[in-house]
């Protein structure tokens, strides 16, 4: 219980305190922030509880006990934030396939056409903002009027192309 | 060795399960869909770590008082990750990031704009996936207007669209 216990309270910290930074009116918001909010929260509890469980009987009675339950809520609470990160970062980056699935159910009876999609979503909206996030992410960089992969974008999509060619799927997008 | 470094190990087994799983049934499957795929290779891990978990405490004496806790965190902790091995064929599927990314690796001499968005444009993006959520019946076709035929991918959009404006104070 002590694993589920602590790993759900750290979570519960970790968020709340990133709702409440992201929030603030003119709040600097990445998902680098986020994971450091994350790491930064277990870092904090897991260490206040080790050195409050020396020093206070009651506080060792109901902290882990040893380095096997640390490792334990360790992996519990990171399994957890990955999980958060990830789906943040799809509410974050705005899926076109939930925009199209929101838009046809607001138009309800009427539905909709290829063409009101085909009006509504440019290169503006769906290309040129994914490509400017490479940029602010350093996963590419832009060599005079062409953009060409840095060596951490190289290393980042090499487990997807990897994998897509080992289940022999195409390119995806 | 102590019992508990299996309660450790349980959900990364669990995963490695899920994942061996789910390979292989798409390779074998001649349909080939992914998602139905991605399902067995779930429930087959989840299976594993209850089957583990039932293990700990058959052969190697584990409390049957602690089975139920540990079960759930095994559980909860092999889910996540599960959720997390579904994003990352989801990427790999549908991120615009991932695809940029991709094209940009196939051509080292760097592309322009101009020939980026002649391999993947807006145009692209709605096909695909127009075809991906017909084919998936999360909606239909119907005298050339589409229309929602699935209310549990609605339900999940108006989620997101619902945690958005609460994290992020932004509407869809």
């Amino acid at each position: 219980m002590k694993i589920l216990f602590w790993g759900s309270t750290i979570f519960f910290v970790a968020f709340t305190l990133h709702l409440m930074i992201w929030r603030r009116p003119g709040a600097r918001i990445s998902i680098r922030r986020l994971i450091r909010i994350f790491a930064g929260a277990l870092v904090t509890v897991l260490a206040l509880l080790w050195i409050g469980s020396l020093f206070n009987a009651e506080l060792k009675r109901i902290a882990p006990s040893d380095l096997l339950e640390y490792l334990q809520i360790i992996l519990f609470y990171t399994a957890l934030s990955l999980s958060y990160a990830i789906t943040y970062s799809a509410i974050e980056a705005e899926s076109p396939s939930v925009v199209m699935i929101l838009e046809i159910a607001r138009n309800g009876k009427q539905g909709m056409r290829k063409t009101d999609f085909e009006n509504m979503m440019s290169d503006e909206i769906l290309t040129k903002p994914r490509i400017e996030d490479l940029l602010n992410d350093k996963l590419i960089y832009k060599d005079k009027d062409k953009y060409r992969i840095s060596p951490s974008g190289s290393i980042f999509v090499r487990p997807f192309i990897f994998y897509r060619s080992l289940l022999n799927l195409g390119k995806g997008g | 060795m102590d019992y508990r470094y299996l309660h450790l190990f349980c959900p990364i087994i669990a995963l490695g399960i899920n994942v061996i799983v789910q390979i292989v049934i798409f390779k074998l499957d001649k349909g080939r869909k992914l998602l139905r795929s991605v399902f067995t290779g779930f429930a087959t891990g989840a299976l594993s770590a209850g089957a583990i978990e039932s293990l700990i405490v058959l052969a190697a004496g584990a409390p049957v008082k602690n089975f139920i806790p540990a079960l759930v965190v095994d559980i909860t902790t092999y889910s996540a990750m599960g959720y997390c091995y579904f994003h990352f064929i989801n990427l790999g599927e549908t991120a615009r990031r991932i695809r940029l990314l991709r094209e940009l690796n196939d051509a080292p001499e760097g592309l322009t704009e101009g020939e980026i968005l002649s391999r993947y444009n807006a145009k692209e993006i709605i096909d695909v996936r127009l075809t991906r959520l017909l084919n998936n019946k999360q909606i239909i076709l119907r005298d050339a207007r589409y229309y929602v035929a699935n209310p549990a991918m609605l339900f999940i959009s108006r989620a997101l669209a619902f945690m958005k404006l609460i994290i992020l104070g932004k509407r869809i």
